[in-house]
Parts: C-alpha cells; structure tokens; sequence
C-alpha cells in the first residue's frame, strides 16, 4: 500500500495546495518553519479513520493532532470550517472532511462511505495491517511525548510480540553500530539496556538515561518494528541525532518495507540520504521541497535523489532555495 | 548589488545563483565587493554548509535550477586548479543538454560569458576562475586574497588559510572588510571575480 498523492485544503495553517502533494516510498519534506511540513504528516497520520484510537497515544487520532500536538482549537485554517483531506491509494480517490465539530466523514471516488467497515477499507487499501489505526505512526519531535511508547511497550502481548521478533536485540545492535558503547539487547520490563564492557563484565542502564538521541531511537525502533505500520511519519527526524545515527536510522527505515515520509531542517540528513540511495529504487527517494504563498497556498517541487546530489555537488542548499518557488 | 543567501531578505527573485566549486572564502569575497557596485544586481548564494571540492561539476546543478526552478541564470565560480581549458566547460554543458550558441572569454582563460538554450529555456552563464596557479598547496582565491594584501600593505603573505588569517588578525579585520575597504584598482587587479562582476554589471540591461 502506498500513499502515492495528497490534497490538503482548509488543514492547520494551509489554505490549500496548488497540487496534490506527490509522494514516494521515501518522503523526505523540507521548507521553512512554519510552510505546513508537520500538517502534511497530521494529514497522512489520520488516515483512514481519524477517530481510531492510536495505540501508542491511546487517544483517537484527531485528538492527538488536535489536543497533544496543539493548542485544543479546531484543526481547520483560521480555526473555522471544514477541513478537506484527499489521499490517493492504488489509484483510488478517498477523501476525509471533518467538520467544525470533529465531525467525519470518508468518501471514496467521490461516494460516502462513512458507512464503509474495516475489512472492505483494508482490502481496498490492500493493506497488511491487522487494525487500520496501526496503518499509520507518527512519531512527533517532542521527546517527553515518545515516553508514551513505553506503555504500550510494556503491555504483556507487546512486549513478547518484541521478544519473539527479536527486536530488543536487534535495537541494541543497530544502536551499538553508531557509539561508543556495546550494547547487547534491552530488557523491556525496566526498558534497561544491557552494556557490555571490554573485559566481559556488563551492567545495565535505564533508556532515559541515555542521550536523548538513542532514547528516541530505541523507542521507535521496537514500537515500530513490532506494528509494522504501512506508513511511517517522523516529524524534525533529526532532533538529537549525531549524523551516524541519522546514517543508521535512514539505512534503517529504507530497508522496511512501508512507506515513510519524514520532515527535516538537518542538511546533514540530505547528505546522508545519498549513502543510502543503494537501498531504494532512486524513483522511491524523493526530496520535497515546501514553500508557501503570502495566502497560504502550499507550493511544492519534488526533487529526485540524483537533483540533491547534483545540487549538493554544486555546494547549494536546497533548504535555501525553495523561496525561489514563490518570488516572483 | 546584493549578496544574499536568505531571499527573504530581499524579497524578490535574484538575477543570478552563484554556484561554486570551492571553499567558503569566495561569499566573503562577494561581501566585500557588495558596495562596490551601487546598483540593484541581486546574487543569491545558496551555500551549503558543508562544502565540497567539486570544481566543473558544479555546472550539474544548471540543469536542476532551469527544470524545477526556471530560473537561468549563473555566476559559476571554481578555482584554476580544475581548470585546463574553456573547451571542457563547453562540452560539460553539451552533455548536459545545454546548446552554446554563443561563447565568449572576456578574460582569457579567467572569464567565459556563455550563451545557451537548455530546452526552451535561454541560459546565461559567467564563468569565473580564482587563482593564478594550476597546482600546489594555496590555489584559488587564497592566492588573490593574498595578492591583494599585497598590493594594499607592501607586505608579502604565504597564500595558505593559516597566514592570511593571522595577517587579517593583526589587522583587526576580517576578509569582508579588507575587500570593502580596498580601492578599485586594487581589486581589480586581484580579483577575477571583481572583472566578471565588471562584466555583468554592463550587460545586465542587454540580459534582461
């Protein structure tokens, strides 16, 4: 299942798009702040079914975008009227509003299908996900919220799902690959990783009281590996990061099978993404550069990974040069 | 002129895009010469922070800013150690799809106005080459760098970064106000880069 275009119209602080948002196996958005990249991912996250409760939140998916990620105010641009959300999957139109009372509705090529139940969607979708709310994770650039991942790390049948798929081995491992320190596997009940030192002796230290960055990245690597949602959505994905374990993490999401789109201010996550133009299709790698109009109309180019090196090999910043899409 | 590498900043559409294939001394450089040329010439520098060594293969980023940005216009600067002869420029733009359908070196083997098509699209190119000498350790705009100090102080400084910056910080100066603080004549003897910019500040009411 891809999410192969996006349409946005009256959505947080975008009007509307000039296009659809055209987007790939591998997503990365950039742009200001401000240009509308986290509302692009709140778009993506609450798809298809907005009310569905995130299991890692535990709170419906309107409700995480609306009352966790912001202020409470309706989502809609200028805080009133009706929000127009259209995605399309295999070549399918489907299209969510939502109401100045949170109300939703989903149509598909055009139809209301509010009525629609969750096995015919996820065939239509041809989605692998078992529960639809799971077909989307957004993993938000506020570390105190990805906390809450330990809950649902924590339950019983989560946690064996970890031990069985061998993920709290493989998160210390991959996690070992970029500091200094050997780390064997994580034990989830504590959520302490075991250290191993040169002359064999180990000990063990709580997660939180690792850098910020390995935090964040031990965290989402068991949540998401044992979900294995379709669509993975990371908002300021470099936030505490060290570029080797950007390097680490990027050859990481690129080698899963789903879909990610992440944004980005890190130039540092532009250069490491051509080391990892082996492990995609150079068609699945893209580079959206975001830029807005004075009213508030969501401009896009989509550059291919051979543009970036091309214009990194020429010494430009392609962060910088996204203005060039609305100066006239 | 204006040298910006913010175009909020300025608000409008730039005349030319520098692309470089050196360091990070030649936007200082362009600093200094802002003042130089009262006129409303706007250069956008959109410079990574992380620079490369690339030379000539900065002319690959031509083909990116003509399809997805329109815009067409270049002041392409590298540093004579890459350079052998104008002719490699030539062909490196054919294989990119660029047809020259007018080329001219305004300083020989220094400065290259070219004129081409790439599609529809009109291309405009400056090329500019820093430094005099085609290898050792100090090439590029160090060795102008350096070339003006000495025709502005008397004093003869070695061309690597080390001895010019100590020279600078003996002078309470950085790069961007030893250039604005430097008289024409001297500049223009130094820099290469002042006789393009020159050259483009004459042609830009022909270009437009």
């Amino acid at each position: 299942m891809l999410i192969s275009e996006l349409n946005i119209t009256e959505f947080r602080g975008i009007r509307k798009c000039e296009q659809p948002i055209k987007l790939s196996k591998f997503t990365v958005l950039i742009g200001r702040n401000n240009v509308g990249k986290s509302a692009v991912l709140e778009a993506l996250y609450m798809f298809p079914r907005p009310k569905g409760v995130d299991r890692i939140l535990n709170r419906e998916k309107i409700s995480v975008v609306k009352d966790i990620l912001h202020s409470g105010s309706h989502l809609a641009y200028g805080y009133w009227g009706t929000i127009k959300l259209e995605y399309t999957v295999n070549n399918r139109q489907f299209c969510l509003t939502i109401d100045d009372h949170s109300n939703v509705k989903l149509y598909i090529d055009n139809e209301d299908r509010d009525d629609i139940a969750d096995k015919e969607l996820k065939n239509l979708l041809q989605t692998r996900v078992e529960n639809l709310v799971d077909l989307t994770v957004l993993i938000p650039n506020n570390l105190d919220l990805l906390q809450r991942f330990d809950d649902l790390i924590r339950k019983e049948s989560f946690r064996n799902l970890i031990m069985k798929l061998g993920l709290h081995v493989k998160a210390a491992r991959i996690i070992s690959e970029c500091v200094d320190d050997i780390f064997t596997d994580i034990y989830l009940d504590t959520m302490k990783i075991r250290k191993e030192l040169p002359d064999g002796n180990f000990f063990y230290i709580h997660v939180d009281d690792l850098g910020d960055g390995i935090k964040k990245a031990i965290r989402v690597m068991l949540v998401v590996e044992a979900l294995k949602p379709e669509i993975i959505l990371w908002d300021d994905f470099e936030v505490s990061a060290h570029p080797g374990l950007i390097e680490a993490l990027l050859r990481w999401l690129a080698e899963g099978n789903w879909q990610v789109v992440l944004t980005t201010h890190s130039i540092d996550v532009l250069y490491e993404l051509l080391n990892i133009k082996d492990k995609v299709n150079p068609e699945d790698l893209t580079v959206l550069q975001l830029a807005k109009t004075k009213d508030d109309v969501l401009v896009y180019r989509k550059l291919t990974a051979d543009e970036l090196e091309d214009l990194l090999t020429a010494n430009q910043d392609p962060r910088k040069i996204a203005d060039l899409l609305v100066m006239r | 002129m204006i040298v910006t590498e913010d175009l909020k900043k300025v608000g409008r559409r730039p005349d030319f895009v520098v692309l470089t294939g050196n360091g990070v001394w030649e936007l200082r450089v362009l600093k200094g010469l802002e003042r130089k040329f009262p006129c409303d010439l706007i250069l956008f520098f959109p410079k990574s922070r992380l620079i490369l060594k690339t030379g000539k293969r900065v002319y690959e980023a031509v083909r990116v800013y003509v399809s997805k940005y329109n815009f067409c216009r270049f002041l392409v600067l590298y540093d004579n150690e890459h350079h052998r002869s104008f002719s490699e420029d030539i062909r490196i733009l054919n294989e990119l799809g660029v047809r020259v359908l007018h080329c001219e070196q305004i300083v020989a083997d220094r400065i290259l106005f070219i004129f081409g098509k790439l599609g529809s699209h009109g291309v405009v190119i400056y090329t500019s080459v820093q430094g005099f000498r085609r290898s050792g350790e100090c090439r590029g705009i160090n060795e102008e760098i350096a070339a003006l100090i000495r025709l502005r102080f008397g004093v003869s400084v070695n061309e690597d970064h080390g001895a010019i910056r100590q020279f600078l910080r003996s002078q309470n100066m950085d790069i961007t106000e030893l250039v604005e603080s430097s008289g024409v004549r001297y500049l223009r003897q130094a820099f290469t880069l002042y006789l393009t910019l020159e050259e483009i500040n004459q042609g830009k009411d022909l270009l437009w």
